[in-house]
């Protein structure tokens, strides 16, 4: 009966919705317009359009999100042939589930002048299930080949309330966009940007008034058959969105997640007020969003059951009267105990109680776990919301912003975070994927507050190279490379347990190294992570009209400036603030000296933002070379990019230019 | 009648249930000469494909394998990928550690179940049930078993004793059985060491292999198809998701395809049969025609995989290929065909390996192979012109380095035929550039440089032809990625479809480009073409060296240099042979301010002994040397 009643509404909404655009009513002149941007730019949006709204038909189905999605793209090359397939990705969860609709679609074609059109047949569109939560419907226009214009729109019907974020800028240009979405006055909605562009907004209420079925009670409160209709009146808020000409996103060198700068607007539910006066809040200021938190059942609750980790906890108070050790040794336990499952979650999904005991979970059941550990062994700590960079950055108060939990536990009035998913961290490392944004660290109280995720801590690397030049030209020589700070956590995970020779291989062949010996790798958590080996190459020393070149840095120096386009769109990534160390002692035969010892040289980014020096010395016949490259900030604007272009230039230069030896 | 009860008692004996057996051998039963490069070792496997009608296959499989290290996760290889046509009966995943105590335990219903949709796949109904167990340390025991019924018999899945690279083995075991009247056959590859059992009686084949060290993938070296061991098995008799058929040898396979798989799909509509013979009407050649057939396909089709029951198999409808103007390689191959019919043009339907290594079709065991279709049209002279049918771009009769050079399955209406495509040679793989440079009194350079590519080397660049202005200029700035600061004034290409040639016509400024050190001026002279490629060194090269296609590059750059300086020094002329290759580098005063280098690199096409890895390795040092050097210039 439920099954019929859905088929029957969905009709009732086709025709009582008076579309706001027309499909299939392309004209001849729409093949005229061109892109502004490319000339041989893939494909193009001639229009992208959406209409989001929410709909009541039957009470007890309750209010759901509909969504239009209008697109008539011109397929500019063969390589935008692509643009011609669609899919679209629906969400599952128990019995609720996202349903596609009315899927047209039209291809047009300009034969002699006359416009040809082909409509999308139904057989080429094909449901699969992807998995648990997800199934997709993906379709194929017809005929689609260079020049041509394919339009085609279709409705998603969502039992969630949500409206999908507006993104209004893709991998090829735009050139009109628009986007109408209205919200039921008992809706409240937070609306963010992301990425580089804005819309221009109109904003107007109007009243709307529809019927919706409802079933009549009977006595006593019991279920009838009998559908009633009633009517209701609301006012809607109407926001219409738009945008001309927005140019294509495009992957730049040094960004973490692409995704984090395409133009989008980004909704996020703040409260329902279903029934007058009953007004559930979701989100809307940090305090309601760890109020929040605090009761649900993913997230604050379990940490108030935590009754299985008692005994445990007064082991480890008994084990370490030293607050910081019983941390620490929790932080291993946890690690070694609870086998992270590879997903990053901020809410979690089943009991602690559970995972504890299958001895696995997620990011969150993890790390709740290591919290709830903290707190029976008698010490301060409290969980921390955060966003991973290959999940968003996390801009305003919100839930959805969050994909991961950080432990953080006050040790002698200092605040040192933990995450129990990273095997290779020691105490306070966090992985690249985690220093991103601000995280926020919530307590039972209510209270929270906000923490830096962007790494304050220079990560350190030294090299030193010791290397001796024999009279026929050849090289041997010592290779020594410390890392210090969170970089050891990639370097650790790259190389340990791996083959032996897997890892000399490496080092061989990353210097182009002719032969590697006494090589020595450590990445256990135990020890810094270091690496050192002798060496032999030929092919340090250039010997050109009897004199000798040697490039200062030998084999450490830059091999390119990685800044190569003479543009920026999206912020410069450096993962971390960095110094590298490099100081090369060069031995050479007494029969030679540097022709003039070079100048030493000090470059400085303005505002103190990084500095690279290159000093060479000469002491008999050992030449020393020094240098030191620091960059103080993770991230950098694109309009600081001339900047940081110019100055690897610089230091590029100075790196490459040559010591010159001659015979005494 | 005698046969017929062996091969009963032959099921008697390999029909069995999973048993969750805990693996007799342990970590510490692994001798430490296989440990070596090893990120797992398989302690014991047992595969048993039993085929007791011609639509019926069931493989059950046992596979205990120990995990040192993350990168072994993947030889757990805990799924199994499921249709229509095939059923996962059981499967079973248990994971100890290493002291045999179980750690997990993963029954069907805890396996994952996802959607087996490739990349350019619109719809496909192939499933995949897949265990996600996360290691929390190593080493660890992963048992893994299960029973698979198919309905299919065309396929059967070939034995790897040793199936990846870092992984070894100690004992591992496949015994196939079949239907006398299928006809069993199988084929060893790769087992010049003779490190496979083999033992066959009746209808059972049994084949095993003991202690294998793990392998280490070489740069320049086999494919894994022509290095790793494998058996390969086929029927003369099988069932293809319910189609019945032969293959005895590739005439009778091939007529089979004719009949059952292509027969009946080849329709095309009246008007688009109108519209080919109107545009091939006066025409006078065969090739003339064929062309203009083959344009017209490209010009309104695309690639789109849609894979439903046979369909995985059976082209898709040539009139709905037209109608909906995509489908996959058979779609679009068997619609390329049909319109060729409609002008009169002779051409066959052809089954091939689309790889960048050059894989046969093995020609003397008859069973299905291949993963791609191409279009072959016989000529008069007897060569054959070879169509890729799912590019837009490709000019027509190239194939490029995904389907040259090899075996391919050429289905005549007579019967399969196996025949080479075309050989890429030498002379034909070639990149020349023609180039000026004018260093400045600033040590800027200004660079006109001219690139044409012919051959497999075509393939490579005429891609630039169809993408963006940025993308082209990201594309020059990290070709020439040893000079910074490049600015790029402008970018002409010309995509000559006839001839095969494809030419790049680039002008760019750079600054600092030679740099100064007290009198003297040092300009590395190889502006344009400089090769900075060296292979891996191993300490014990394994494999031959592999050259799988020879190539040609030849320069010639003129330098001008500012009046103000003069030329104090230029570098030896450099020529080397070996067997595999050959360089030359050579400057040329012309007057006081200018010069002209002239550079030639071949590499040739071949397998050599692997003694000759070290000497190519040392041939591309010099070959980098060579390209690096420098002139000296004084004020």
């Amino acid at each position: 009966m439920r099954k019929i009643l859905v088929a029957l509404i969905v009709l009732f909404t086709v025709l009582v919705d008076a579309q706001d655009f027309k499909i299939g009513k392309l004209k001849t002149d729409q093949f005229d317009i061109t892109s502004n941007f490319e000339a041989k730019t893939p494909a193009f949006f001639i229009k992208k359009e959406r209409f989001s709204e929410f709909k009541l038909n039957d009470w007890e189905e309750g209010w759901y999100a509909q969504k239009i999605v209008h697109n008539i793209i011109k397929i500019n090359t063969t390589n935008g042939l692509d643009y011609g397939t669609v899919t679209i990705n629906l969400y599952k969860r128990s019995a609720d589930e996202e349903r596609v609709n009315n899927i047209e679609g039209y291809t047009y074609e300009l034969v002699d002048g006359a416009l040809k059109k082909t409509k999308l047949d139904k057989k080429s569109i094909f449901k699969t299930t992807l998995s648990e939560r997800y199934d997709q419907v993906s379709f194929a226009m017809p005929n689609v080949k260079e020049g041509v214009i394919v339009e085609y729109s279709y409705e998603v019907f969502s039992p969630f309330w949500k409206i999908d974020d507006l993104i209004f800028q893709e991998d090829v240009p735009v050139i009109s966009y628009k986007a109408e979405v209205k919200v039921p006055e008992i809706f409240e909605f937070n609306t963010y940007y992301q990425g580089k562009y804005r819309c221009t907004l109109e904003q107007e209420n109007k009243r709307k008034s529809f019927n919706f079925s409802f079933r009549q009670q009977g006595a006593y409160g019991t279920k009838t058959q009998n559908t009633r209709i009633a009517n209701m009146t609301i006012t809607e808020a109407v926001y219409t969105y738009s945008k001309q000409n927005i140019p294509p996103l495009k992957e730049e060198i040094y960004t973490n997640n692409l995704e984090n700068y395409r133009s989008s607007i980004i909704f996020e539910l703040a409260s329902a007020e279903l029934s007058q006066g009953k007004k559930k809040r979701f989100a809307t200021s940090w305090e309601e969003v760890v109020q929040t938190l605090n009761e649900s059942d993913r997230f604050g609750k379990p940490l108030l059951k935590t009754n299985f980790l008692k005994e445990e906890g007064q082991r480890f108070r008994e084990s370490y009267p030293n607050q910081k050790d019983r941390a620490y040794s929790i932080y291993e336990f946890v690690k070694n105990n609870i086998a992270w499952d590879g997903k990053y979650r901020s809410r979690v999904d089943r009991s602690l109680k559970k995972a504890f005991e299958s001895k696995a979970g997620s990011s969150a059941e993890v790390n709740l776990l290591l919290v709830a550990l903290l707190r029976e062994a008698g010490l301060t700590s409290h969980p921390v919301l955060s966003a991973t960079k290959n999940y968003k950055v996390p801009i305003f108060p919100t839930l959805e912003g969050f994909n991961h939990i950080l432990a953080a536990v006050a040790l002698n009035d200092r605040l040192t975070l933990l995450d129990a998913t990273e095997r290779f961290a020691k105490p306070g490392q966090l992985s690249e994927n985690v220093h991103n944004w601000e995280g926020r660290l919530v307590r039972p109280d209510g209270s929270s507050q906000k923490i830096n995720l962007f790494s304050k801590k220079h990560v350190q690397e030294q090299t030193l190279v010791n290397i001796t030049f024999s009279e026929d030209t050849k090289a041997r020589g010592v290779f020594k490379k410390r890392l210090l700070g969170d970089n050891e956590i990639a370097f650790r995970k790259k190389f340990s347990n791996k083959p032996m020779a897997t890892q000399e291989a490496y080092f061989r062949d990353q210097y182009n190294l002719e032969t590697l010996t006494d090589f020595s790798l450590k990445s256990d958590l135990d020890s810094n992570a270091e690496i050192s080996y002798k060496f032999e190459s030929q092919e340090l020393l250039e010997v050109i009209n009897d004199k000798w070149y040697i490039q200062p840095l030998l084999f450490l120096k830059e091999n390119e400036n990685p800044f190569k386009a003479s543009t920026r769109e999206t912020p410069i990534d450096f993962k971390f603030p960095f110094i590298e160390r490099k100081i090369i002692n060069i031995e050479v035969p007494k029969t030679h000296t540097l022709q003039e010892i070079p100048e030493p040289i000090k470059l400085l980014m303005t505002d103190n933002l990084g500095e690279y020096s290159l000093t060479i010395s000469q002491n008999q016949n050992v030449i020393q070379v020094m240098s030191i490259f620091k960059l103080n900030r993770t991230l950098f604007p694109p309009s600081e990019y001339e900047t940081i272009r110019s100055f690897y230039t610089q230091m590029l230069e100075r790196q490459t230019t040559p010591l010159v030896l001659i015979k005494k | 009648m005698i046969k017929y009860f062996s091969f009963l008692s032959f099921f008697l004996f390999i029909q069995f249930n999973l048993l969750s057996q805990i693996p007799s051998l342990g970590i510490e039963d692994i001798d430490p000469s296989l440990m070596e490069n090893a990120n797992s070792v398989v302690l014991e496997e047992k595969i048993k494909v039993e085929i007791p009608e011609i639509d019926k296959q069931i493989i059950t499989k046992y596979r205990a394998v120990v995990v040192f290290n993350k990168n072994g996760n993947q030889a757990v290889n805990a799924y199994e990928a499921y249709d229509e046509s095939i059923k996962v009966k059981e499967v079973r995943l248990s994971i100890y550690d290493k002291s045999g105590e179980e750690l997990k335990n993963y029954k069907k219903r805890d396996f994952q179940d996802y959607s087996a949709v490739a990349g350019g796949t619109l719809y496909s109904e192939s499933r995949v049930l897949v265990a996600d167990y996360s290691p929390k340390s190593y080493p660890y025991i992963a048992v893994f078993e299960s029973k698979v019924e198919s309905n299919t018999t065309a396929f059967i899945s070939p034995y790897f004793p040793v199936s990846d690279y870092y992984s070894a083995i100690i004992n591992s075991e496949y015994t196939i059985g079949a239907a006398p009247d299928l006809e069993i056959k199988y084929k060893a590859i790769n087992n010049d060491e003779n490190s496979l059992q083999i033992t066959q009686t009746e209808n059972v084949i049994n084949i095993s292999s003991n202690n294998v060290k793990a392998l280490i993938p070489e740069d320049l070296g086999l494919s894994k198809k022509k290095f790793f061991t494998q058996v390969l098995f086929g029927l003369n008799y099988f069932s293809l998701k319910g189609v019945k058929g032969e293959g005895k040898d590739w005439s009778t396979f091939g007529k089979w395809i004719n009949e059952s798989l292509l027969a009946g799909t080849n329709d095309i509509p009246e008007t688009t049969k109108q519209e080919i013979i109107d545009l091939v009407k006066d025409v006078p050649t065969d090739v003339e025609k064929a062309k203009l057939v083959y344009q017209y396909m490209q010009d309104r089709t695309r690639y789109i995989s849609v894979q439903v029951g046979i369909g995985g198999w059976k082209p898709m409808m040539a009139n709905e290929v037209d109608e909906l103007g995509y489908g996959d390689c058979k779609a679009l191959t068997n619609y390329t065909k049909a319109l060729m019919d409609v002008a009169g043009v002779q051409s066959y339907y052809t089954i091939i390996n689309a790889s960048n290594d050059k894989e046969d079709i093995t020609e003397n065991f008859t069973a299905i192979q291949g993963n791609h279709v191409i279009l072959a049209l016989p000529q008069n002279d007897e060569s054959i012109v070879w169509l890729e049918c799912t590019n837009q771009q490709v000019p027509f009769g190239y194939i490029g380095a995904s389907t040259d050079d090899r075996n391919a399955l050429v289905i005549k209406p007579e019967g399969g035929e196996i025949i080479k495509t075309k050989k890429y040679e030498l002379n034909e793989n070639k990149f020349s550039t023609i180039g000026t440079v004018r260093l400045n009194e600033e040590h800027g350079i200004k660079v006109e440089a001219q690139m044409t590519s012919s051959g497999v080397l075509y393939g490579q660049h005429y891609g630039l032809e169809s993408i963006d202005e940025k993308d082209r200029n990201k594309y020059y700035k990290n070709y020439w990625d040893y000079i910074d600061n490049i600015e790029i004034q402008s970018i002409e290409v010309d995509n000559n479809k006839d001839q095969v040639l494809f030419t790049e016509s680039v002008v760019f400024d750079a600054e600092s480009y030679a740099t100064e050190i007290g009198e003297e001026i040092i300009v590395p002279i190889n502006v344009v073409n400089r090769s900075n490629y060296v292979p891996s060194r191993y300490k014990e090269r394994k494999q031959p060296l592999v050259i799988s296609r020879g190539y040609n590059y030849q320069d010639i750059v003129t330098i001008e240099i500012p009046m103000s300086n003069s030329i104090k020094f230029i570098p030896d002329a450099i020529r080397i042979e070996e067997d595999f290759g050959k360089y030359e580098f050579l400057v040329e005063k012309i007057n006081e301010t200018e010069l002209r280098y002239t550079r030639y690199l071949e590499i040739r096409e071949g397998i050599y002994p692997r003694e000759q890895y070290k000497n190519y390795r040392s041939f591309r040092r010099k070959v980098t040397k060579g390209d690096n050097q420098k002139i000296i210039l004084t004020k």
